[in-house]
């Protein structure tokens, strides 16, 4: 090379990520696979809804999943204890799961006659908002113990979220958080978000989310 | 976000562009960054010198173009610019169903290399 030269490149940084997100919803849509991204901040009562919903849901939806932390399978062994087929990724230092160490978790991961995927992130309210792990939608959760004014907060995640699930809402009375103020503020963000407000403890709620739930499949 | 993994990318993008042009030195990279990406151009800034350490962009120049979040509104047949990365409302008619048309660009779009 002779001289420096200009060259034009018009590469999207985060595309490795994308396309290998691009391959997980091709295999998943081979078998049939519809993918659900659960995101929140640690805490807000992620594992305990999947466990209850794998345990309401059995015979009538076949549903594995993974599960996302820096460290130990805890949340695994819960979910194992459903009966379902289920994967630990640790990620060790990273903050959110992307779509690599998913595509990695799914060789380990028996396909056969599921057809739900469950995929629960790590908890963090910003970074999981911008990875693509190759699921249908991003399904977010928040507690009444945080701040009501959490979609503003946060508006990213609730903006690339197709529903959000208001959990806890049986500690609502001990607490200050203004439950129809959280909607409107998920609204604000993003006008077409779905909503189901339950709590995994009393059941409260639980039909609405199931009924929702089983709309999203295949 | 993950600033100093954004950083990595770019580099793993001009790397293999280098080798790509047969290029040995990298003198400048110019990215686009969208006000609406949810990525901190400072912080990028901040982790590319690091992160260039060893690579063929060792000593290059990262050139930052801020791109401006603009909207459309179908309602008003208008552009405006969202106030922020919250919501892209119409201003004239609080519409909702505002698409967003610029603003999160995350892309190494030109680099100077010999």
């Amino acid at each position: 090379m002779s001289g420096p030269k200009v060259v034009t490149i018009k590469k999207d940084i985060l595309a490795k990520n994308d396309e290998i997100a691009q391959a997980i919803r091709a295999r998943l849509a081979e078998t049939g696979v519809t993918a659900i991204n659960f995101t929140s901040s640690p805490g807000s009562g992620k594992t305990t809804l999947l466990a209850r919903t794998l345990t309401d849901l059995k015979g009538e939806l076949n549903i594995a999943v993974l599960e996302g932390d820096q460290e130990t399978d805890n949340d695994a062994r819960k979910i194992a204890e459903t009966g379902a087929k289920v994967v630990q990724i640790n990620t060790v230092s990273a903050c959110h799961l992307d779509a690599n160490m998913v595509s990695r978790a799914l060789n380990d991961l028996d396909f056969a006659g599921t057809d739900m995927l469950f995929i629960e992130n790590v908890g963090n309210l910003v970074c999981p908002a911008s990875y693509d792990l190759g699921e249908k939608m991003k399904v977010a959760l928040l507690s009444v113990t945080e701040g009501d004014d959490k979609p503003l907060k946060y508006p990213k995640m609730f903006r690339v979220a197709g529903a959000m699930i208001i959990t806890k809402t049986d500690l609502a009375p001990h607490v200050d958080f203004d439950i129809d103020l959280c909607e409107e503020n998920a609204r604000k963000v993003n006008p077409g978000i779905h909503i189901v407000r339950l709590s995994a403890k009393t059941g409260d709620g639980l039909s609405a989310w199931y009924e929702y739930l089983k709309s999203l499949a295949n | 976000m993950h600033e100093m993994s954004i950083a990595i990318g770019i580099i793993d993008i001009v790397e293999a562009s280098a080798k790509e042009n047969g290029a040995r030195k990298v003198n400048r990279v110019t990215v686009d960054i969208g006000e609406l990406s949810g990525v901190e151009a400072d912080a990028v800034a901040f982790c590319y010198e690091a992160s260039a350490k060893g690579s063929v962009a060792e000593g290059s120049a990262l050139i930052i173009n801020r791109i401006k979040g603009r909207a459309f509104c179908p309602e008003c047949e208008k552009e405006f610019t969202p106030p922020s990365q919250r919501s892209a409302v119409c201003p004239d008619c609080n519409g909702f169903e505002c698409k967003i048309i610029a603003g999160e660009e995350l892309q190494v779009t030109q680099m100077e290399m010999e």
